[in-house]
């Protein structure tokens, strides 16, 4: 995919190219609104990551002229404003936003949510080392032995799935098993996850959760 | 002082403007009817005067001038024949100079002499019994007592002037005595800052009419001075807890870096530097929540109403897996169909940091209660555990940002001073106490959607 990320402050703008280049992605860096719009008239991407706060030409008026000349691309905001009526008023003209601090992990998948339009949601059976999941059946075995989950654990357990191999973060953790949008208590989310390498590694040799300090979680046989 | 002046001027030039007009009303007035008694009197006199004179007349008689001299108040008259040529006169009707006669009988009128002065003038038309006729011309001389009119005119235009500056002048004063007060709140209010800033006017000595701007001006001050304090202090907090984390970052980074300048790589690097990043993020979360608690004054759009009962039970459901690794049990006492107006994400936010801290203080064994009910025209959201209870001496500061000494560690540095915004923000009250074996924390919201009915 090739992404165009608008942002000034130059080493923001290095350590989210280098994001997302991680995830296999290309990306191009505009430092300013100008620059932006000359880089879209030059080619098609397949996303923005839009700063709002730019030198001259705001964010808004950036994305107000796309929209206004029809323009679809897929538009992740990042701003330092949080409240909820700047968050409003971005989803108007974005498809997501995060506030300052985020995590880079969270920009790249949010990016590949709002990316995602065409595919349909059904996923395919996952092997990861000798767990096998069947999303069809809502089953999941590790050497043929069927684990039981509840229903959170399952929520937990296919999000990691989805994204075998990758780092989850803590915040997609608790929108997928909770709804929620984070700031929430901590602990019942280690909780969450300790019942979850009970079932699924602790009786087994190769553990399969792996966990990023400060970052995420990795389903991944290692 | 160039307010109070407009005040004044318009005061001023109000009184002026008022005087000025009663005055010239009341000079026109007298003047006119100075003018009418005058007249009045001149026409009596001149009647007077003409019957004698028109009776002898009639009787063929020519009337004798009299040798006396021309009383004050008499007038002047001179017999003319119908050709228009004189029969007889009174003595100083001689002295009197030519004067315009109206032609016809007519009520005593004005005229000016051909050398100033000024005279009434009467034409009446006499005739004998024989049929003889002529007419009587009858004059006085008025000059004296136009000049008397005159004079009294000038006094008057000079007294109505003289009201209008004295009232000017006086009505200045007693204006700016009047409004003596305000410099006294412009001096009092400028000895308020912020090294001052629980000082207050005293609306007792103020007058009556300034006593509501007073007590205003004092509520106000007294509002901006809990803002002002709350900012502040909370400024002054969030400094020092966010200087350990930021200690943890720099001692980190530091010996990372003199550790990659090492023959050997840094051990636990990626533990190390994710333990970074969780400073990182406290950091981001105590800025979050000091914007939260020193911005927000109303609740604003994001209003709904909130069911309670599944509130609490996503709230549970949230702790469930926490809780019974704890080996706490959490039930629900929740009466049904109670709604509360409100932000479901903050409400949701103040029970999940309720509980937190409950679950965090709970012995192994006991149960967490969480419950809604309406009381006595309110409704109450409480968290009960059977822990160890709020430490008594704690119990009344409990709420205030950053409380030290509360045994919870960072968590409780602003939990629940946010869970007391979040219900401030709803109207409501967050109330603290040791209830039943262990603390009780209830939310109380005034019950706007009728649920007790």
């Amino acid at each position: 995919m090739f992404i165009l990320i608008v942002e000034d402050e130059p080493r923001i703008a290095r350590e989210l190219r280098r994001g997302l280049e991680g995830a296999g992605w290309s990306a191009l860096v505009a430092p300013h609104a100008e620059e932006a719009l000359r880089q879209l008239a030059q080619r098609t991407f397949d996303a923005l990551v839009v700063d709002l706060m730019l030198p001259g030409r705001s964010g808004f008026d950036l994305l107000g002229q796309l929209r206004a000349a029809g323009n679809t691309v897929p538009v992740l905001i990042l701003s330092a404003k949080g409240e909820l009526e700047d968050r409003l008023k971005g989803l108007e003209l974005a498809d997501d936003y995060l506030t300052k601090p985020y995590s880079i992990l969270e920009v790249v998948a949010r990016i590949r949510t709002i990316t995602r339009r065409s595919h349909p949601e059904t996923p395919s059976p996952v092997e990861v080392g000798d767990l096998c999941w069947d999303p069809g059946q809502r089953l999941i075995t590790r050497n043929g032995q069927r684990i039981d989950l509840s229903p959170k654990e399952y929520a937990l357990m296919s999000l990691l799935l989805q994204n075998a191999g990758q780092v989850v973060t803590r915040n997609q953790l608790v929108q997928a098993v909770w709804g929620l949008e984070g700031g929430v208590d901590a602990n019942a989310v280690d909780v969450q996850i300790l019942r979850l390498r009970r079932k699924v590694d602790d009786p087994f040799a190769q553990k399969l959760i792996h966990t990023l300090r400060g970052v995420g979680l990795r389903l991944e046989a290692r | 002082m160039s307010q109070t002046g407009s005040i004044l001027r318009k005061l001023q030039w109000g009184f002026a403007a008022g005087a000025l007009v009663l005055s010239t009303l009341l000079a026109l007035f007298m003047e006119r009817a100075l003018q009418e008694s005058f007249e009045a009197e001149d026409a009596q006199v001149m009647q007077g005067q003409a019957q004698p004179l028109l009776r002898d007349l009639a009787a063929g008689r020519l009337p004798r001038a009299e040798g006396q001299g021309a009383q004050l108040e008499k007038a002047e008259w001179r017999v003319l024949d119908s050709e228009g040529r004189m029969l007889a006169q009174s003595p100083f009707m001689a002295r009197m100079p030519s004067l315009v006669w109206p032609k016809a009988e007519q009520p005593p009128a004005e005229v000016e002499g051909p050398r100033g002065g000024t005279y009434s003038v009467c034409v009446r038309t006499w005739r004998t019994y024989e049929g003889r006729g002529g007419t009587l011309l009858l004059a006085m001389d008025r000059t004296h007592e136009e000049a008397l009119i005159r004079g009294f005119r000038r006094t008057l235009l000079l007294a109505v002037a003289a009201s209008a500056i004295g009232a000017a002048l006086l009505g200045r004063l007693i204006a700016a005595w009047g409004l003596a007060p305000l410099k006294r709140i412009v001096r009092d209010a400028g000895g308020i800052d912020d090294q001052h800033l629980d000082r207050r006017l005293e609306a007792a000595s103020f007058p009556a009419e300034l006593q509501e701007l007073v007590a205003t001006l004092n509520g106000a001050l007294e509002r901006l001075q809990g803002a002002f304090t709350r900012l502040d202090h909370l400024g002054a907090e969030l400094a020092h807890e966010l200087r350990t984390p930021l200690q943890h970052l720099r001692s980190t980074l530091e010996n990372l870096v003199l550790q990659a300048q090492g023959p050997q790589p840094p051990e636990d690097l990626s533990l190390r530097l994710g333990g970074l990043l969780e400073a990182c993020d406290r950091m981001a979360a105590l800025i979050e929540q000091i914007l939260f608690l020193a911005r927000r004054e109303a609740l604003g759009g994001d209003q709904k109403p909130v069911a309670l009962p599944p509130l609490l039970e996503e709230v549970r459901e949230f702790f469930e897996a926490a809780a019974e690794e704890a080996g706490v049990g959490v039930r629900t006492s929740a009466q049904a169909g109670l709604i509360l107006q409100g932000d479901p994400l903050l409400l949701l936010r103040a029970l999940h940091n309720l509980v937190a801290n409950a679950l965090r203080h709970a012995p192994q064994g006991s149960v967490l209660e969480l419950g809604c009910r309406t009381e006595g025209g309110e409704l109450c959201l409480w968290v009960q555990d059977a822990g160890p209870g709020f430490p008594p001496e704690l119990l009344p500061r409990l709420g205030q940002p950053f409380l030290r000494g509360a045994g919870g560690g960072q968590g409780l540095g602003l939990g629940l001073a946010l869970v007391k915004r979040i219900a401030q923000l709803h109207g409501g009250r967050l109330e603290l106490r040791n209830a039943g074996s262990g603390a009780r924390a209830e939310l109380r919201f005034p019950d706007s959607m009728g649920n007790h009915r």
